[in-house]
């Protein structure tokens, strides 16, 4: 199923610390008339492909900006130009929660969504409102919007960007974020950054998020029926045991999954991809969807597999967990999508350190490249 | 959450009146024992007892003279002692068939004992944390018999109600054990006030439904939330789910280390009995 990450906007009323779109990008929002074109353009495309589904993740920016009129157009040009595919888009959303209200939960259950994606920060003064970086007034908001989204039933995960700040204390931060969230339903993930700028020194190395996983995962493993969905730990246990890959970047199968549209119609791979200015697809006004997915960089991502075998990654017993990492941060290393990642280098730490001597498992190659074998 | 559906929490017999109530359930909340049986018969029928609590401070549960009429009354008793044990003794096929549970306190050392008595006889009982800090061995001590004794015994609280949630997958402090829940007790003050803690701030009654919710939500960024505005111990304590701060000054050394055994206690009994 192919998945539009649609950030409709790049206004945020954050100002993360490490954001991307903010350093980079201005804060335009997708015109009415521009949105009723990709309407059009996701309704072709599901005609063609009519045994497809299509996964629609709005994103931002801070995709609440918008606000409920933006999101009642969506179901009116839903109506209007998908009459007979519109109950094969689906929806979710990758919000801060801050500006949530009971009208927008009301028009997203309309778009059928019912769990929320979000990303959280206990310390002080790496998320925040405004220039001084305000984490309290911004906390204080994101717990009411946690608040109102679990009375009305959704569910909600989170993501959390592993800095500088924190990365001598990881049982420290794995204690509030299990605290906060019960059961895990979280992501940990190191800090990315183009080019590795790092204004605000909050950047970390490969080895230092793989020690900092190590560390959390001692704790995790002998608690792991109290808190199981904390990510990578889970993916990684379950993938160990039965194969597969484990997540998006690592899946070495995103040549045809994911299409990134921006609010200028910009088409492009993924989020990280528009944020970096890789993959300029074209503009969704002269450019299909399915025209972005035929054009020739998804050929190129398509051979990278093969080509980090024979180079980069070659010998390597974890390539069929990793598949050397997501192209850009291979890009961002080393100018070219055929370099594998730099965060290669904190995944086989992680496992051969950490993860294979406390688990006492044992990478099998053979069950993933079965499993790939079957695609 | 609305007003409806909530417990209310009354100590003052005049506010048990329809207007006030409604179609809420109802702790009566009393101190004279001799006042138990009768006014449960007075507001049986009309109204919803979720149970009356008898405080009896520094009283012995031996001065309550149990007879037939305390059998069906949901009450629960805090009692600083047992008292005259021979007397419970020779009562407790009555007591057995009473709705009754024996709350004492943790700062009295002999309650450790008289909760396993209690407990053991087939009375369900517990332990409450009053001014003093309670000596956190003595605490786990309880904890490892509830949790591990292959003995039978009636349930302990909280550490039943520990081991009833401990699989939700969202904070449960064992609060309501003692009354205390903003989702499910409210304290009637008077016909027009109440708060959510007895000594919390006092809020308006006839709070529209929106409003109550809105000062819900206050209530719980303010007490639940705070822990991780402020980065308090709490908030780091890998004890917090069960505990959610309410523990935090009770013992007389590390809670955080006394309530982390008692979440691993837990968690042991819960995977032997699956």
């Amino acid at each position: 199923m192919p998945t539009l990450i649609f950030k409709e906007t790049e206004a945020c009323n954050s100002n993360c610390i490490y954001c991307d779109v903010i350093a980079r990008k201005k804060p335009c929002t997708i015109s009415f008339d521009l949105l009723e074109t990709v309407f059009i353009r996701i309704n072709e495309y599901l005609e063609k492909y009519s045994n497809q589904n299509f996964s629609i993740v709005w994103h931002g920016g801070e995709p609440c900006i918008v606000g409920v009129k933006f999101y009642n157009k969506v179901l009116e040009l839903l109506d209007k130009h998908c009459p007979n595919t519109k109950n094969r888009i689906s929806h979710d959303i990758q919000t801060n929660l801050t500006l949530i209200n009971q009208e927008l939960i009301d028009v997203f259950k309309n778009l059928g969504m019912n769990r929320v994606g979000t990303s959280y920060e206990p310390y002080k003064g790496i998320r925040g409102f405004g220039k001084e970086r305000d984490s309290d007034a911004y906390n204080r908001a994101f717990f009411r919007g946690i608040e109102l989204i679990e009375k009305n039933g959704f569910s909600w995960g989170f993501i959390y960007v592993v800095t500088r700040n924190v990365i001598d204390k990881p049982l420290e931060i794995f204690n509030i974020l299990t605290n906060f969230k019960v059961k895990g339903g979280f992501q940990l993930h190191p800090v990315y950054s183009y080019k590795n700028e790092d204004k605000n020194n909050v950047g970390i190395t490969a080895m230092e998020f793989a020690d900092f996983l190590g560390e959390i995962f001692k704790e995790w493993w002998e608690h792991r029926q109290r808190y199981p969905f904390v990510q990578p730990f889970f993916s990684y246990m379950n993938h160990y045991g039965n194969g597969g890959t484990v997540c998006c970047s690592e899946s070495g199968q995103c040549a045809y999954s994911h299409i990134f549209l921006g609010p200028n119609g910009e088409i492009s791979h993924c989020g990280r991809s528009s944020d970096w200015d890789v993959f300029e697809v074209g503009n969704i006004k002269e450019v299909s969807i399915i025209e972005a997915f035929n054009h020739a960089y998804r050929k190129d991502l398509e051979k990278r597999n093969e080509y980090l075998l024979a180079n980069d990654c070659k010998g390597c017993e974890y390539f069929s967990l990793c598949h050397g990492g997501c192209p850009l941060d291979g890009w961002n290393y080393k100018d070219t999508i055929f370099a594998k990642s730099e965060w290669c280098a904190a995944t086989k730490v992680f496992l051969k350190k950490y993860f294979e001597p406390i688990t006492g498992l044992k990478f099998d190659s053979r069950k993933y490249e079965q499993l790939d074998l079957s695609k | 959450m609305k007003k409806s559906g909530l417990t209310y929490i009354v100590d003052d017999l005049s506010l048990i009146r329809k207007n006030i109530i409604r179609d809420n359930s109802v702790v009566i909340k009393l101190s004279n024992p001799d006042d138990v049986v009768g006014v449960f018969q007075r507001y049986y029928g009309d109204y919803n007892i979720y149970q009356i609590c008898l405080d009896l401070g520094f009283g012995s549960l031996s001065q309550i003279q149990f007879n037939n009429d305390w059998e069906n009354i949901p009450l629960v008793i805090f009692a600083y002692n047992l008292g005259d044990l021979n007397y419970i003794l020779n009562i407790v096929g009555l007591i057995q068939s009473c709705k009754i549970r024996v709350m004492q306190p943790a700062s009295n050392k002999e309650s450790y004992a008289s909760l396993k008595i209690l407990s053991s006889l087939g009375v369900d009982c517990g332990i409450f944390f009053d001014q003093e800090q309670a000596d956190s061995e003595a605490f786990l001590d309880l904890a490892s018999y509830y949790y591990m004794s292959p003995v039978p015994h009636a349930s302990i609280e909280p550490f039943a109600n520990i081991k009833e949630n401990i699989h939700l997958d969202y904070n449960h402090s064992f609060d309501e054990v003692y009354f205390v829940d903003e989702k499910r007790f409210l304290y009637i003050h008077s016909e027009k006030e109440f708060s959510f803690l007895p000594q919390s701030k006092r809020l308006s009654i006839y709070l529209s439904d929106e409003d109550f919710e809105k000062e819900q939500v206050n209530f719980k960024l303010e007490n639940y939330y705070g822990h991780f505005m402020e980065l308090d111990q709490c908030s780091k304590c890998k004890a917090f789910k069960i505990c959610n701060h309410k523990l935090s000054s009770s013992f007389n050394c590390d809670c955080q280390q006394t309530m982390a055994e008692v979440f691993e206690y837990a968690e042991i009994s819960e995977t032997v009995r699956r």
